[in-house]
């Protein structure tokens, strides 16, 4: 009696379980081929039109330059690798932010800082699985989600 | 292991062509291929010689080659279109305007060509005008004189069509070197046309005409025998207008951007437009084509009137066919005698003089005429035509001379009797 009620039992739990795993579409690609250009309004906001992505960069301006208006105007490069994380960088960036999206924001999970003295006309572009990041004549660099991973010799 | 994985890649990225792993932005080739494209398209767009367009295909090589090599990057970055796409476009676009330029060359030299031809056709078309006022003052001296009436009526509608002949070839003339498609005429073109079409007063002329042919067929009698070439000319001349009013809209048209509009009305200038003369030629022909119709109708209803046959009145080919239908009812049914209306109308006046207009299609058509014609013709007893008695009395006499020569043929003289021998 007893071994027949802990059958049930054990049945019972496995399809209480299996009814609430979760359901996973595997593999996605967010890769965009090609970063977008974004001028920044004087709301701080930027538009993309062919990715149809809108977003507030105020609080990257004041993280990045301590000014919540120092981008108006100015242009920002952004990309999104495969795993689905934006990355964002513009002119006199020392860093390139990375972030994932979120319920309504952008949320920011690594800084990595790429110059020391900030970047002069930054690039990115997409080399699956890095984003590369270009800077005039300067060597490429070539990004994770996390890290830089290493400077092209 | 990470470590050793990135670097196996790194390595295989370092092994790319250099170009492709050059310090340039993907963005940068994307915007510099669109630029170029952009570029291209707007200089094949406002070429004008074919000489420019043998240029220009090169610059569509050698961005081709420039940028093959990105060819799978530009698919994606410029989706939906594709690299392979956008080059087709603008080669497309490179053949169709070196195709409409080539023609527009060939075009300018036979413009030229044509250019005395249509100056000597304008100066006929004067000369024309002022024989055609002497032909209607003619008319109204000649209205007494029957038969001087006539020549000037023969005169004066050989004139007109001659007239009306000589515009149109004007017309074909002007038209001619632009080829059928009007629409894809340049701009330059477009507008030398107009000038002519203006300077060669087309709309005036052919508003004359119409006008003419209104006043001609007001100012005199015709008898039923005139209403054939009347009724050609008529046609003829309406197909001819509607075919050149199509070419005018299309040259004034065509040209009319809704952009030429908006700043026309900004500048408060009128955009350049025919319709005004075009609506006016198109109500003056139905002007003519409703004299033309009441007079031919009228006409055949005075021959009935005037020899006393009274028939429905009617103004037009259904309204004819019904009145003599009616009449002929009315005959059979009374059983008066309708010799008058069979020898005297129908067959002296309808079948002689009227059956070559009244048999066009336009009017009544040959198998209603027919139809007519076998019910009035069936009104009357069969009566022997003199003609086969003529021929039969012929026949007979041709007969009784042969018979009568033969009968005379000398008779074989009788045997003479043996002569004795002595």
């Amino acid at each position: 009696m007893s071994t027949r009620c802990l059958k049930l039992g054990v049945f019972a739990l496995f399809v209480i379980l299996s009814g609430c795993a979760s359901l996973s579409l595997e593999p996605a690609n967010y890769a965009w081929p090609v970063e977008s250009v974004l001028t920044v309004n004087s709301m701080n906001m930027v538009e993309d039109g062919r990715y149809a992505l809108t977003v507030n960069v105020g609080p990257l301006a004041t993280t990045e330059f301590q000014d919540s208006t120092a981008l108006w105007g100015t242009t920002l490069r952004i990309i999104r690798n495969t795993a689905g994380y934006y990355f964002i960088t513009g002119p006199r960036f020392k860093h390139v932010y990375v972030f994932r999206s979120g319920e309504g924001s952008l949320d920011k999970t690594a800084a990595i800082e790429v110059s020391t003295t900030g970047l002069i006309a930054p690039a990115l572009n997409q080399r699956v699985p890095y984003i590369e990041l270009v800077d005039g004549a300067a060597p490429p660099l070539y990004l994770t989600n996390t890290d830089l991973v290493q400077e092209k010799q | 292991m990470t470590r050793t994985l990135h670097i196996v890649i790194l390595l295989c990225l370092a092994l790319l062509p250099a170009t492709a792993l050059c310090q340039q932005s993907d963005f940068a080739v994307k915007k510099d291929f669109e630029e170029r494209h952009e570029r291209l398209m707007r200089l094949i767009e406002t070429a004008t010689s074919t000489a420019q367009l043998d240029s220009l295909k090169n610059g569509i090589e050698g961005l081709a080659l420039d940028f093959s090599q990105h060819a799978a990057f530009l698919d994606k970055a410029l989706y939906p279109a594709t690299f392979e796409q956008k080059m087709k476009d603008l080669r497309d676009l490179h053949a169709r305007v070196y195709d409409a330029t080539r023609v527009m060359e060939t075009q300018g030299t036979q413009i030229i060509a044509m250019e005395t031809t249509i100056k000597d056709l304008t100066y006929s078309l004067d000369t024309l005008a002022k024989e055609r006022d002497v032909l209607f003052a003619e008319l109204q001296r000649n209205k007494a004189d029957i038969t001087a009436l006539r020549e000037t009526v023969k005169r004066l509608q050989a004139h007109m069509q001659a007239k009306d002949q000589l515009l149109f070839a004007l017309v074909d003339s002007m038209f001619m070197p632009y080829g059928r498609d009007l629409a894809n005429v340049g701009d330059d073109l477009r507008d030398d046309l107009t000038t002519k079409i203006e300077k060669a007063n087309v709309l005036t002329r052919v508003y004359d005409i119409a006008s003419d042919n209104v006043r001609f067929l007001t100012a005199t009698e015709f008898q039923g025998k005139d209403f054939g070439p009347l009724l050609d000319n008529y046609q003829q001349f309406s197909a001819r207008w509607k075919g050149l009013s199509d070419k005018m809209h299309a040259v004034y048209l065509t040209g009319q951007t809704a952009d030429a509009k908006g700043m026309a009305a900004k500048r408060g200038t009128s955009v350049k437009t025919p319709a005004i003369p075009v609506v006016r030629v198109d109500s003056l022909l139905t002007e003519w084509n409703t004299a033309l119709r009441r007079t031919f109708w009228s006409t055949i209803e005075k021959e009935f009137a005037v020899r006393g046959v009274a028939i429905s009145p009617f103004a037009d080919a259904p309204g004819f066919s019904a009145s003599i239908r009616a009449y002929v009812d009315q005959v059979k049914n009374s059983g008066e005698d309708a010799s008058v209306f069979v020898e005297d109308v129908w067959k002296a006046r309808i079948d002689t003089e009227w059956k070559d207009a009244l048999t066009r299609e336009s009017v009544l058509g040959k198998e209603e005429y027919a139809a007519l014609d076998s019910m009035v013709k069936e009104l009357t007893p069969p009566m022997v035509d003199m003609k086969y008695i003529l021929y039969i009395g012929i026949i007979v006499i041709v007969a009784l001379v042969l018979w009568w020569l033969l009968a005379r043929k000398p008779k074989q003289p009788a045997a003479k009797p043996p002569v004795a021998q002595r």
